[in-house]
């Protein structure tokens, strides 16, 4: 995924890859996203110096502010949320002069005017040479109207007739709430942008761990030779957050967990962990193996879900030893809201490498620890040799720790020390954070400097995200079709509902103590 | 660090095991992600090593072998010692085995025996050599032979040439991948010249230098004696990489010119020291570049805030405005942590050395 370079003085996987000046303006700037994750990110982007010196940033919102209490803002924001601190005062007194404020609303036209004359000058004043990102940090509704203002006021170029400077843009999840708005989104912008310059954002594709699991399989020959049907049982693929839905009860009452996380960040895990190795890094040789996963899947037969995916809601409960809400208590929440805090689902590909394979996956609020991991369960050997009573012959699991506590371990089956011969499982464990001592980039970091770059690879592409709507939109509309009677049907602080259990147990399995 | 213990070279790994023992409660993970051995003399620059050693152990933690030869003991001196390195004052949940090897000048010759049953199997091993490398030393061969990558210090030696000479031998005679200090420590010089000139437009102009003059601070310390090795290499990496043949140097005055012919036109590169007591020694403190159409690119460092620069471009037709650069690695130990992670030899570095072994006595 590195940028390939003939450059005499540039030196492939050691020189630092080179980002092109541009402006970076974001959409929807007074948001949550913005003050924890994207100006603490560009903030130590700069101070790491792998943005570009000839760089601005600016946001634009409606509230009426001036550039130096914009910039206070962000400060107190980077004092609060950047991976590391304390803020370093000469980078950002450094920084601070690369960044400024937009009053606007998303509908003024004579905004954008203003805008474009703001940006011509930030170009003659900074050398950022007419190069944009637009970040859209702003409810999915806004996206048409946003992208036809820009492609209206030349703020976005037509790739194909501009070459001496480009325009990206970048889009947050959900893109479309099912396969037809996904659709029609999509053509809504095709109007204005290419595919090219559509960067859909998962963050989790920026995620170090996440990044790992490819260098993981491909780059050692051990794994890839079990990475089958023939040797593994099943995987399990876990999402789970102890928090509730916080202050988002508007959005989540229109989305959904489905929505908020199985579609994007699951399907992102699930294909990363069951793709074929790409012919290459390149953005689409990665994106066309992730695709083929997708359309392999199959959840149910004939479109009988029941005994396929669960869905839950959290009632009230204890989570850290304190008694929490359930989720109908929760503020912008409906007294009788069918809105599902957790999904469980059981699926297969079917193809020659996972046939047979199920892969299990849950998702949910307020459970009771916070971790994504992805859990390879191996098949047992033959047990001939080791048949006595007292031998625990437990199935190796390879798993994947995304977060937090980020590694990997893998158990395996050794003898007791003594004379008799049980065998006891114990675990071998790599952690991240152990063995390097830096503290990694956080996601947003490594995904701007990608858009800077052009690399689309760590980006969701259009039928990545199509497949995967293809696939989930059906369960979404079985469950429109009928209102769950039992919610809710788990108590905040455990690890789902019984239904969740029996999807499992059917198979004689069982889920995974975290 | 604990304080360390000393022990017979038999019991090391056991001495080791206990000390890791009586640490169980305390949550520290055992870390390793290579054999990290240095071999250095004890010197002025002793404690310049251990504080890099720290550095690294700050971002990979290791096995440290520390090889310290004292001339100054009797000959067949010889003591080993063993400890726990924190990984860094924020990050104490795991911690590196630390054994030192004090050896006389007449046990040179046990130190391969003293370090190879101390290597953990599988992982790499990285030998820095602070030594001047164009003196001869029995054991560096040997020490050679274990290592994966070698890691030089340009800093202990006074001729440049006869260092890039010996690394390029060391390069052809062993299987190791090389690294060097003061390379690494330009990284961010490297990073920025490369960025600024990577258009086409400032490319062109940069192949139309007929002047570069380089500024570096001359102020030595305790660890840094030769702090011209910096702007040597940086010269030497834009001749190296853009196909400059060199001509003739002289030194007038302190400041060492270089005369280069490019595509039938000269160019003359120029050292100049000036001190500046609050910098590390050898940063370069600017950058003027001039070329034949008459623009002139100046980096300028801000020396009340060293990781800041600012390049100046003017043309006959206009002046831009400035443009500040960050330089986010500190100069000392940061790069060289990315040097130490890296895989293969730096065909820049290469091209480089291959370069200044031509030049004359400087």
């Amino acid at each position: 995924m590195s940028q390939p370079d003939q450059h005499p003085l540039s030196e492939p996987g050691i020189s630092s890859r080179i980002t092109s000046p541009c402006i970076l303006v974001i959409f929807g700037v007074t948001g949550d996203l913005t003050a924890r994750k994207l100006v603490p990110a560009i903030y130590n982007l700069v101070r790491e110096g792998q943005l570009p010196a000839q760089f601005a940033c600016v946001g634009f919102a409606r509230r009426d502010k001036t550039h130096d209490q914009f910039r206070e803002e962000m400060r107190e924001n980077i004092e609060k949320h950047s991976r590391v601190k304390p803020i370093v005062e000469p980078i950002w007194d450094h920084f601070k002069e690369q960044l400024f404020y937009h009053k606007s609303e998303f509908q003024d036209d004579d905004g954008y005017k203003r805008l474009k004359k703001f940006l011509a000058e930030l170009d003659a004043k900074l050398g950022t040479k007419g190069n944009r990102i637009f970040y859209l940090s702003t409810q999915p509704s806004f996206f048409p109207l946003v992208c036809e203002k820009l492609h209206q006021h030349e703020l976005i170029y037509d790739a194909n007739k501009v070459t001496n400077k480009w325009s990206h843009v970048i889009i947050e999840k959900p893109f479309g709430h099912d396969l037809t708005s996904a659709q029609a989104l999509q053509q809504e912008l095709m109007q204005f942008l290419s595919e090219k310059q559509i960067y859909r954002i998962d963050h989790y594709l920026g995620k170090e761990t996440v990044q790992n699991i490819l260098i993981f399989r491909f780059a050692n020959a051990l794994f890839e030779n079990v990475w089958n049907n023939h040797y593994i049982d099943h995987v399990q693929i876990t999402v789970s957050e102890e928090l509730g839905i916080g202050t988002r009860g508007r959005f989540f009452e229109e989305a959904g967990l489905f929505r908020d996380i199985i579609q994007n960040h699951m399907m992102q895990l699930l294909s990363l962990m069951a793709m074929e190795p790409p012919v290459n890094l390149t953005a689409d040789a990665v994106h066309d193996e992730k695709v083929k996963v997708l359309k392999a899947i199959r959840i149910a037969e004939d479109g009988n879900y029941e005994n396929a995916v669960v869905r839950g809601q959290y009632g009230p409960g204890y989570i850290g030893g304190e008694s929490v809400v359930g989720y109908r208590q929760e503020e912008n929440v409906a007294d009788d809201s069918c809105i599902e805090t957790y999904v469980a689902m059981r699926l297969f590909i079917d193809n020659w490498r996972w046939d047979e394979v199920p892969f299990y996956l849950r998702a949910g609020k307020r459970l009771p620890k916070r971790t994504t991991e992805i859990a390879v369960s191996f098949k047992v050997p033959p047990e001939v040799l080791f048949q006595s009573r007292d031998n625990k012959h437990d199935p190796n699991i390879l798993t994947l720790r995304i977060q937090p506590d980020e590694g990997i371990s893998l158990k395996i089956n050794c003898k007791v020390p003594g004379p008799s011969s049980p065998i006891q499982p114990v675990k071998m464990d790599f952690r991240y954070g152990s063995y390097f001592g830096m503290s990694p980039p956080e996601a947003y970091e490594r995904l701007i400097c990608d858009c800077i770059l052009g690399d689309r690879t760590l980006f969701a592409r259009e039928d990545e995200v199509f497949e995967s709507w293809k696939l989930l939109t059906p369960i979404l509309e079985s469950w429109q079709s009928s209102t769950p009677q039992d919610f809710p049907n788990y108590q905040a602080g455990t690890w789902g509902p019984e239904a969740a259990d029996r999807l499992i147990e059917r198979d004689g399995r069982s889920w995974r103590l975290i | 660090m604990l304080d360390a213990k000393t022990v017979p070279p038999s019991q090391i790994e056991s001495a080791l095991n206990n000390l890791w023992e009586s640490l169980e409660r305390t949550g520290k993970m055992r870390a390793s992600l290579f054999n990290l051995v240095l071999y250095a003399k004890k010197d002025a620059r002793e404690e310049y090593i251990r504080t890099l050693t720290k550095t690294i152990i700050e971002k990979f933690p290791s096995r440290v072998i520390f090889v310290l030869v004292d001339p100054d003991k009797d000959p067949n001196y010889s003591e080993t010692k063993i400890s726990i390195m924190a990984g860094s004052e924020q990050r104490k949940d795991y911690a590196c085995d630390y054994i030192e090897i004090g050896v006389g000048t007449s046990a040179l010759e046990r130190v391969p025996f003293l370090i190879l049953p101390q290597l953990i199997s599988d992982l790499p091993v990285y030998l820095v050599l602070a030594q001047d490398i164009c003196q001869p030393d029995p054991i560096v061969a040997a020490l050679e032979k274990m290592a994966n990558r070698l890691i030089l210090d340009s800093e202990m030696t006074k001729n440049l040439p006869c260092f890039a000479r010996s690394a390029l031998e060391h390069r052809s005679e062993s299987k190791c991948d090389l690294a060097d200090l003061n390379w690494a420590r330009m990284e961010s010089w490297r990073d920025l010249l490369s960025s600024t000139f990577y258009s086409q437009d400032h490319f062109d102009e940069l192949k139309a230098a007929h002047t570069i003059a380089i500024s570096y601070n001359s102020t030595p310390s305790p660890y840094f004696c030769h702090p011209e090795i910096q702007a040597l290499y940086l010269q030497g990496w834009l001749a190296a990489q853009l196909g400059w043949s060199f001509g003739s140097c002289e030194r007038k005055n302190g400041t060492l010119s270089l005369y280069y012919s490019k595509e039938n036109s000269p160019l003359v590169i120029t050292l100049t020291p000036s001190e500046h007591p609050n910098l590390s020694p050898g940063s370069i403190t600017d950058l003027q570049l001039h070329t034949d159409n008459k623009v002139i690119f100046v980096f300028t460092r801000d020396l009340k805030y060293p990781h800041q620069i600012t390049l100046d471009i003017t043309t006959p037709e206009q002046c831009y405005l400035p443009t500040q650069f960050v330089f986010a690695k500190g100069e000392a130990g940061g790069s060289l942590v990315k040097e130490v992670s890296h895989k293969g030899t730096s065909e820049h570095y290469l091209n480089t050395l291959k370069l200044i072994s031509q030049l004359s006595e400087l």
